[in-house]
């Protein structure tokens, strides 16, 4: 238990190193089930139907995935104590929407909330604050700030996937900050001397 | 224009192609062969020579791709599907009919500029060209740049590999394009107007949404850029692996990055494009949802990548590395096994 109250930024990287190979699995299974069944040759409401049920089978995953980063993101802000409290209230909250309405309303609440910690986290950085970050260097954590809300919109984009012209705006934005973000994190001290980063 | 142009375009570009295709046939055996001597016995010498043997073949796939812009520049000049004036007004009611329907606004037919295919160096089989030059000179600056000769070996054997499976598996320089060659013939050597109205419907909506969408100039080759330079960061990761050394890794994840970088925008820039091309039901496709995984274990290398002093981590992200290029080659030849939207 010390280990952990030591090492829980380690111990979040790797209990979200295991949700992402579940995810990996998930999708690898999907491939072969989509082959043995033939969904390419399903009429399109069975094929609309096949799809919200993987979908109902990766939101799990992603509402796990979501909280660790839920978790990463405010640990940067918060102490331990209130970060565990922040996390089951989240998780807690998730349930009893999934429960009350579906996995997509779940999915949304907790997406929106990891993008307000994450604006706040991203503020805080863009003036200067020195935050819990694994990463030294101004650029390089400004840049992690820029991909971790990048993908949490391209997420938000994705569960309310339709062309409407606001989504277009939203998916652009979203992947610009998404490249700005990795272009900085891996090439952050290209732009400035070291002992400005 | 009519087929016997195209079929002179074809004729000198398989002229030319066979003698590249048996050059790049003696420069990759002459490296595998040297490479393979390297391992038994080690010479500064010979080791000296695989370089410029390594640099002759990127030239010569370099040439390759020339070859094939020239051949797809030659399409572009020659063939428009231009149809008869007779059937303008007609033709272009039904592309604004086909606009209301799709989520992109499609072009009206113009007589003065009839549409042109402006087919981009990645499709078919000529992708392999591509994707493996830009290997070669990935696997150049490598080698250049490092000393160890556990990477030196792996890239030299990768790149033997990869140019064989070129010249040997694949028609590239013999028989180009042929999925699109089969797709146009009907339309040149059509004489009957009605017979071109019906061809013209059938091939103007697949020019718009796939060969001129211009997300084919960014989805496709950022994604062989990125196998390009996974396959370098897999290399170096055997070598961290085997040599347990700090410059493996950082020749890995000097690779690593760039490899990330162009897989997240490729993958990025296909979602527009899928739902503008074939609107929202294409989610857990097969291809989709093993770039996905891909992808995810890709996230996984650079998260454990952070904790790489702790005990036991070294090991666990090279092995990670080598996973992510497994994920790779099981994410492209996917395209091949598994039915969808991206089967070839």
């Amino acid at each position: 238990m010390d280990d952990i109250k030591r090492n829980y930024d380690f111990w979040l990287t790797i209990a979200s190193v295991v949700v992402l190979f579940l995810i990996a699995i998930l999708c690898t299974a999907s491939m072969f089930y989509f082959k043995w069944a033939q969904i390419q040759n399903l009429p399109a409401p069975l094929k609309v139907q096949y799809e919200y049920h993987m979908n109902e089978l990766a939101s799990p995953l992603l509402i796990a995935l979501l909280v660790l980063l839920g978790i990463c993101i405010p640990k940067r802000i918060l102490s331990l104590k209130p970060l565990i409290g922040f996390s089951i209230a989240v998780i807690l909250g998730a349930i009893a929407l999934w429960i009350i309405y579906d996995w997509r309303a779940a999915l949304l609440v907790v997406i929106s909330s990891a993008i307000v910690i994450q604006t706040i986290v991203f503020w805080l950085t863009l003036i200067g604050k020195r935050l819990n970050f694994k990463h030294e260097g101004y650029l390089r954590r400004l840049g992690s700030c820029l991909i971790h809300l990048g993908l949490l919109l391209i997420c938000l984009d994705i569960l309310l996937l339709s062309p409407l012209g606001f989504l277009k705006i939203l998916f652009w934005t979203s992947s610009f900050m998404v490249i700005a973000g990795l272009i900085l994190s891996f090439y952050g001290d290209i732009f400035l001397p070291k002992r400005l980063l | 224009m009519d087929f016997s142009n195209l079929n002179h375009i074809l004729k000198l570009y398989q002229h030319i192609g066979v003698y590249l295709i048996w050059y790049l046939l003696i420069l990759s055996i002459l490296l595998g062969s040297m490479s393979f001597y390297l391992i038994v016995s080690p010479s500064r010498k010979v080791e000296r020579n695989t370089f410029w043997v390594m640099c002759l073949l990127t030239l010569g796939l370099l040439f390759g791709f020339g070859l094939i812009c020239w051949f797809n520049f030659e399409i572009y000049k020659t063939i428009s599907l231009k149809i008869p004036n007779e059937f303008v007004d007609m033709i272009n009611t039904w592309i604004k009919q086909l606009s209301a329907r799709s989520h992109m606004a499609i072009p009206l037919y113009n007589p003065l500029h009839p549409p042109r295919y402006k087919l981009p160096p990645w499709l078919e089989e000529e992708r392999y060209c591509f994707w493996f030059l830009c290997f070669g000179i990935m696997a150049l600056i490598a080698w250049w740049n490092t000393k160890s000769s556990v990477i030196r070996r792996i890239l030299e054997v990768l790149y033997c590999d990869q140019v064989l499976i070129l010249t040997l598996v694949f028609t590239t320089f013999v028989n180009p394009l042929p999925n699109f060659i089969a797709e146009i013939k009907p339309w040149l050597t059509a004489d009957i107007p009605m017979a071109k109205l019906e061809l013209f419907v059938r091939l103007y909506p697949r020019m718009v949404f796939y060969y001129n969408a211009p997300y084919m100039w960014g989805h496709p080759p950022l994604l062989f850029i990125s196998y390009a330079a996974l396959t370098v960061f897999f290399a170096a990761c055997v070598s961290m692996l085997v040599k347990n050394d700090t410059e493996s890794e950082y020749i890995a994840y000097n690779y690593a990055k760039p490899a990330y970088l162009c897989l997240t925008v490729g993958m990025l820039l296909g979602l527009p494009w899928a739902l503008e091309a074939w609107g929202p039901n294409w989610w857990w496709d097969p291809k989709i949802a093993s770039s996905i995984m891909m992808w995810v274990v890709f996230s996984t290398y650079l998260h454990a990548r952070l904790y790489l002093s702790r005990k036991g981590m070294w090991k666990f992200v090279a092995w990670l590395g080598i996973l992510c290029f497994v994920a790779m080659i099981f994410t492209y030849l996917a395209s091949y096994f598994f039915p969808g939207e991206h089967s070839f």
